[in-house]
C-alpha cells in the first residue's frame, strides 16, 4: 500500500520536476551552511571549514542524481528525454520530417478511403440479417444473357418456394407506381408489394409503429403500409400524424401502420405493402421477383443447380415457359445490384495499392539515406560510450514521431475523404443502403504497419552501421561495400516507384480517351434546355380518351405560352428514350424473326421539341394527332430492319401492341409518311433500335411525359411550367421537373468520370512521390561523391561534363523504371477493358505522352542535385574531407 | 572495529527512530545524529540521507516543511507522521525478534 502511494507519487514527478530540483537545492545548500557553521565553531578556517563540509556530503552531483532516480521514475525520465530529442531532430530538419509525414499522409489516407468504400459497398452494404446469404432467382438466356423472366408469376414462385430444399425463407417483391394522394397535392409514388414475412427475412422493425402480418397480407383485410424513412422526411416533411393516417394508392384507401428505420431501402420502395400470392396464372399483378437466404453452408452453385432440376421438371409439365436457352439463375443480391462497379472498385483498390508501395518506397529511401548521413555521428556517439540500446531507442523515437505524425495526417485525410466521397461519388450501381464510414480497424493496421515498416527502415541501417568498427570509420562512411549495396538498393527502389507510377499514369490515360470517347457520344439531337416530366391521371379520371387527348391541348397550350419556352409535347417515354415494345409487321415482306420496334405516341410537337431531322416525307401534323390518322413516321433503323433499305414511304405497317390495357383506337395499321434521323434510344452507347412514331391518341396510358425545350437555362421555367400544369388540374401527379442533360450525365457520365477523377488524383500524387524519391536519392548521391566529382573537376573535367553524368545517374533510373512500368502496363491495362468503351487498352500515343512526362518529371528532380554537382569548388570540398 | 559501510535498509529505520527520539529536525542534523549514535563506527556519505528521506518521505511516513534551525538558518526539518511511527514501532519489534532469534542460534552453535 505504501509502495503504491510512493509509486504514484513518482509517476506524477514530472509535472513537479522544476520545485523539486530547486527545493533540493535549497536543502543541499542549508545543510552544507550548517556544517561549515558547525566547523567553524570547531575552530577551523573558513576554507577548511567548507572543504570539509563538502568532503563529508559526498558528491553532490551523486546527491543529485540518486535523488532525482528516487524521486522520478527512470523510465519516464529516458523515455521523456528520447521524446524530446526526436522532436527537437524533427525540427532541425523541418524539411525532411515533412516530407515523410506527408508522404505517409497520403498512403495511409488514401488506404484507408479506398478500403472502407470497398468495404461499405462490396462486403456489408446492406443493414439487413444475413445479407451475405440473400440471392435472386431470376431465368436467365444464356445465349443472349438477358433476362427472360425477372419477376415469377404466382404458380412458378409458389412452385420454386414449396419445392426447394436449399433455401431458409423465400421473400416475394414487387414494386409498382401509384398515384398517391395525402393531403391535396398529388404524387407518383413506389409502393412495393412484400410478402407477409418481410421483417422475419429482413430483419429490421419499423421505427415507429407495427410491423405486418401474415393476417394483413390476407387479400380481405383492409390495406395496410410501411412508410420509408427517407421518403417521410425529404417528400412529406417528416408530418407524424401520417402514422394511422388513411392515404390513397390510385384512388385505393391505405392506413400507414408503421415507419421504417433510415438505411431501410428494400426495393427503393417509398411504401410496402404486405399482399400474399396465389396460383392464379396469367395475372401481372400476380408476379413476384424471387429473392431467398441461403441456408447456412449452402452454395451458390449448389442452390442454382437444385433449381434448374427444380425448373426442369416444370418445363415437362408447361414447357412453354422454358424456352430453349432459359436457365435458373441463382445470383446474390450485391452482385445483381453492384454488378460493373465491382470491377471498377477494385481498379481504385489497386491503384490505391501501388500508390501506398510507392509512398512507403519513398520513405524507405528518405530513411535509408537519412541514416546514412548520420553514420558518423552514431559511431561518434558509440565511441564516447552511449550503449547500443540508449541509440536504438532513440532512433526507434525518431522514427515513431514520424509515423505518429503521418498516421495522424492518415487519418484526418481518410476521415476527410470519406465525407467528401459520400457527398460527391455517384450512386449508380451502389446499393441505395449503402452508408459511406470509416473502417476503423484498416486506418490501425495502416497506422500499425507504417510504424512497423517506418521504424525498421529508419533503425536497421543504423544499428548496421554502428556494428561496424571505429577505427574504420573515415573509410567505411565514404564509401565502402556496404554502403554501395544500400545505394544498390535505394536506387532499385527508385525503379520499383518509376514503373508504380507509370502504371498508373498509363490506366489513368486508358481511362482518359475512354471518357473523350463517350463524351462524343451523340444523342443526335440538342440534349441541353430540354425538361422533362411524368404525369400521371389519377384513377377514375380522365376515362376516355377524348378527356385524355383534350387535358394535354390544354396543358401543352398553356405552356407554349410560358415565357422561355420554345416547343413543348407530350409522349410516352422520356425524351428519346422509353416507349412501347411492339411487334411490327410490315405489309408484303415476311415477319421478322424478332420483330420487335420501339413505339412513340406523340403530339405534333415531338419532332420540333426534341429535334428530329426529316430526312424524307414529313413529320407528324397537328391534323394527323387531331384526326387520329393512322400514320406513322419512322426512323432509319426501321427502314434497315423492316424494309431493307428501300423507300418506306407509302407502305404499310401493322404494330400489334401485346398485353395492353386499353385496345388500340382503330385499325392497328399505319402508313409510313416519312423517315427521321435516328436518335439514342436505348443505351446511348449502343445503336439506336428501330422506332416509329404515332399519333397520340393511339395509345394513351394514365401516365405520359411531358418535354418542354426552353430557351435558355431550364430551372427558372420548371417553376412556371410546374405551376401551369397543375392550374389545370391539381389532381394530376407530376413527377418533379428535371434536365434531359443532368439524367444523362447522372446515368452515364458520373461514374466514368468519378473513375477518371479518382484515378487521376493518384497518379499525380504518385508522380509527386517519384519526383521526391529520384530528387532525394540523386541528392544523396552527389553528396556522397562529392569528392570525386571535386577531383574530376580538379584535374579539368568540365562543369557541363559532370552535370551530364549527374543527370544520366538520375535518367537512368528512369528509363530503366519506365520500361518496367510499360511493360506491366500492357497487362495491367487489359484488366480494365472491361470498363472500357471503344477504346483499346493499350495506345502509342499515350504510351509516349507518358514516358515524355515521366522523363520530364525525372529531369527536373534530376536538376537541382546535378547542379550543385556542378557547383562544387574543388578546393573547398578536398579541404573539407 | 573498522567503520562499517550502512545498509540502505536500516538507513530508513535509523531516520525513523532519529526522529522519533530528537523530534523534527533537518537532514544534516539526522545525518550528524546517526553518525554518533553509532559512535562513528558507521561511514555515512551524508548525501546517501537524501534519497532516503526522499523514500520515507514518498511512502508518508515523514513529513517535511521549510523552518529555520536554531543558529537561524532556513533548513527543512522532517517529522514522523503517525503511520511513521507505527512503522517504527513494527520494524523495531522485527528487529528485536531477528535479533534474539539469530543470538540464540548463534549462541547454540558455539557451545557445540
Amino acid at each position: 500500500m505504501r509502495a503504491l502511494l510512493a509509486f504514484l507519487s513518482r509517476l506524477i514527478d514530472p509535472f513537479r520536476r522544476r520545485t523539486r530540483e530547486s527545493a533540493l537545492d535549497e536543502e543541499l545548500d542549508a545543510h552544507l551552511q550548517m556544517h561549515i557553521d558547525d566547523n567553524r565553531r570547531m575552530g577551523m578556517t573558513e576554507n577548511e571549514a567548507r572543504r570539509q563540509a563538502v568532503l563529508k556530503l559526498g558528491g553532490v552531483e551523486q546527491t543529485k542524481a540518486l535523488y532525482r532516480d528516487r524521486r522520478g521514475l527512470p523510465v519516464l525520465d529516458a523515455v521523456e528525454q528520447d521524446v524530446r530529442q526526436a522532436l527537437r531532430v524533427a525540427r532541425g530538419n523541418v524539411g525532411f520530417t515533412l516530407v515523410a509525414m506527408a508522404t505517409l499522409t497520403l498512403g495511409i489516407g488514401a488506404v484507408g478511403v479506398i478500403y472502407s468504400v470497398v468495404r461499405d459497398i462490396l462486403l456489408d452494404p446492406f443493414p439487413y440479417v444475413h445479407s451475405d446469404r440473400m440471392v435472386d432467382v431470376v431465368v436467365r438466356d444464356t445465349v443472349t444473357t438477358k433476362i427472360v423472366r425477372g419477376p415469377l408469376p404466382g404458380p412458378e414462385f409458389l412452385d420454386f418456394q414449396d419445392q426447394n430444399t436449399v433455401f431458409e425463407d423465400v421473400l416475394g417483391t414487387m414494386g409498382s407506381t401509384v398515384h398517391f394522394v395525402a393531403d391535396d397535392d398529388a404524387e407518383r409514388m413506389s409502393v412495393v408489394h412484400v410478402t407477409a414475412n418481410m421483417f422475419s427475412f429482413l430483419g429490421v422493425a419499423p421505427l415507429i409503429g407495427r410491423p405486418f402480418t401474415a393476417e394483413d397480407a390476407n387479400p380481405s383485410s383492409p390495406c395496410v403500409a410501411e412508410l420509408s424513412h427517407r421518403t417521410w422526411t425529404s417528400r412529406l416533411g417528416s408530418d407524424p400524424r401520417l402514422l394511422g393516417r388513411t392515404v390513397l394508392f390510385d384512388g385505393q384507401p391505405c392506413t400507414v401502420i408503421g415507419i421504417m428505420p433510415p438505411r431501410f431501402e428494400w426495393h427503393v420502395g417509398d411504401f410496402w405493402v404486405p399482399s400474399s400470392i396465389t396460383r392464379s396464372p396469367n395475372d401481372p399483378n400476380n408476379e413476384r421477383w424471387f429473392q431467398a437466404r441461403l441456408r447456412p453452408g449452402v452454395s451458390v452453385e449448389a442452390a442454382e443447380a437444385q433449381m434448374n432440376t427444380l425448373a426442369a421438371r416444370r418445363a415437362q409439365l408447361f414447357p412453354l415457359e422454358y424456352p430453349k436457352h432459359a436457365r435458373i439463375q441463382v445470383i446474390t443480391v450485391i452482385d445483381w445490384v453492384v454488378g460493373r462497379f465491382r470491377r471498377v472498385l477494385y481498379t481504385l483498390f489497386a491503384a490505391v495499392g501501388l500508390l501506398l508501395v510507392i509512398a512507403c518506397t519513398n520513405v524507405a529511401n528518405m530513411l535509408l539515406a537519412r541514416g546514412s548521413v548520420r553514420e558518423r555521428e552514431l559511431l561518434v556517439r558509440v565511441a564516447l560510450g552511449a550503449s547500443r540500446g540508449r541509440i536504438v531507442r532513440q532512433l526507434v523515437f525518431e522514427n515513431l514521431l514520424l509515423a505518429l505524425g503521418g498516421g495522424l495526417g492518415g487519418c484526418l485525410l481518410a476521415y476527410g475523404g470519406i465525407r467528401a466521397l459520400s457527398t460527391w461519388m455517384p450512386r449508380q450501381n451502389v446499393p441505395w443502403e449503402t452508408a459511406l464510414r470509416l473502417d476503423l480497424p484498416v486506418l490501425i493496421f495502416a497506422l500499425a504497419t507504417a510504424a512497423v515498416s517506418t521504424v525498421i527502415f529508419g533503425v536497421y541501417p543504423a544499428l548496421q552501421s554502428t556494428k561496424r568498427e571505429v577505427a574504420g570509420m573515415s573509410a567505411s562512411s565514404r564509401g565502402g561495400t556496404a554502403t554501395r549495396r544500400q545505394t544498390r538498393i535505394r536506387g532499385a527502389l527508385v525503379v520499383i516507384e518509376v514503373a508504380l507510377s507509370v502504371i498508373l499514369l498509363l490506366g489513368a490515360g486508358v481511362l482518359v480517351r475512354n471518357f473523350a470517347a463517350l463524351l462524343k457520344i451523340d444523342l443526335g439531337y440538342e440534349q441541353t434546355n430540354l425538361l422533362l416530366s411524368r404525369l400521371a391521371f389519377a384513377p377514375g379520371s380522365y376515362e376516355s380518351v377524348a378527356d385524355r387527348v383534350r387535358f394535354y391541348s390544354a396543358v401543352l397550350e398553356r405552356l407554349h405560352a410560358v415565357p422561355g419556352v420554345q416547343h413543348a409535347a407530350a409522349a410516352n417515354g422520356s425524351a428519346s428514350f422509353g416507349g412501347l415494345d411492339v411487334a411490327v409487321t410490315v405489309t408484303g415482306r415476311a415477319p421478322d424473326e424478332r420483330p420487335g420496334a420501339l413505339l412513340k405516341c406523340v403530339t405534333e410537337g415531338f419532332g420540333r421539341t426534341l429535334g428530329l431531322r426529316v430526312l424524307s416525307g414529313r413529320d407528324l401534323s397537328r391534323a394527323d394527332i387531331d384526326a387520329s390518322a393512322p400514320v406513322a413516321v419512322v426512323n432509319q433503323a426501321f427502314v434497315t430492319r423492316y424494309f431493307a433499305g428501300a423507300d418506306p414511304l407509302g407502305r404499310m405497317i401493322a404494330v400489334a401492341i401485346p398485353n395492353t390495357d386499353r385496345p388500340l383506337l382503330a385499325a392497328d395499321k399505319f402508313e409510313v409518311v416519312g423517315v427521321v434521323r435516328d436518335v439514342a434510344n436505348d443505351d446511348i452507347r449502343d445503336p439506336a433500335v428501330p422506332e416509329a412514331y404515332v399519333p397520340l391518341p393511339f395509345y394513351l396510358p394514365p401516365r405520359l411525359g411531358i418535354l418542354v425545350r426552353t430557351a435558355s437555362d431550364a430551372v427558372t421555367i420548371a417553376t412556371a411550367v410546374r405551376r401551369e400544369i397543375r392550374a389545370i388540374d391539381g389532381t394530376v401527379a407530376m413527377t418533379p421537373l428535371t434536365s434531359l442533360d443532368r439524367a444523362v450525365q447522372l446515368d452515364f457520365y458520373a461514374q466514368p468520370r468519378f473513375v477518371l477523377i479518382v484515378l487521376g488524383v493518384f497518379s499525380v500524387m504518385g508522380l509527386l512521390l517519384v519526383a521526391v524519391g529520384i530528387f532525394g536519392v540523386l541528392s544523396y548521391s552527389v553528396s556522397q561523391q562529392t569528392r570525386d566529382i571535386a577531383i574530376r573537376l580538379a584535374i579539368g573535367g568540365g562543369r557541363g561534363h559532370v552535370l551530364t553524368l549527374v543527370l544520366m545517374s538520375g535518367l537512368r533510373l528512369v528509363l530503366i523504371g519506365g520500361a518496367i512500368g510499360a511493360l506491366s502496363s500492357v497487362a495491367t491495362n487489359r484488366l480494365l477493358a472491361s470498363q472500357l468503351w471503344r477504346t483499346s487498352p493499350n495506345d502509342t500515343a499515350t504510351l509516349i505522352a507518358v514516358i515524355g512526362i515521366i522523363a520530364a518529371v525525372g529531369v527536373v528532380a534530376c536538376l537541382i542535385p546535378a547542379r550543385r554537382a556542378m557547383r562544387i569548388e574543388p578546393m573547398t570540398a578536398l579541404r573539407q574531407e | 572495529m573498522g567503520k562499517v559501510d550502512v545498509w540502505q535498509g536500516t538507513l530508513a529505520l535509523m531516520i525513523l527512530k532519529t526522529v522519533e527520539a530528537l523530534g523534527p529536525l533537518h537532514g544534516y542534523g539526522i545525518a550528524r545524529r546517526i553518525e554518533q549514535t553509532s559512535g562513528d563506527r558507521l561511514v555515512v556519505n551524508y548525501g546517501t540521507i537524501y534519497p532516503a528521506l526522499l523514500k520515507l518521505e514518498q511512502e508518508g511516513y515523514l513529513e517535511a516543511e521549510w523552518g529555520t534551525s536554531d543558529a537561524g538558518r532556513r533548513a527543512r526539518f522532517y517529522k514522523l507522521t503517525r503511520a511513521g511511527r507505527k512503522q517504527l514501532a513494527r520494524e523495531t519489534q522485527q528487529w528485536e525478534e531477528t535479533t534474539s532469534i539469530l543470538a540464540r542460534f548463534l549462541a547454540s552453535e558455539k557451545s557445540q
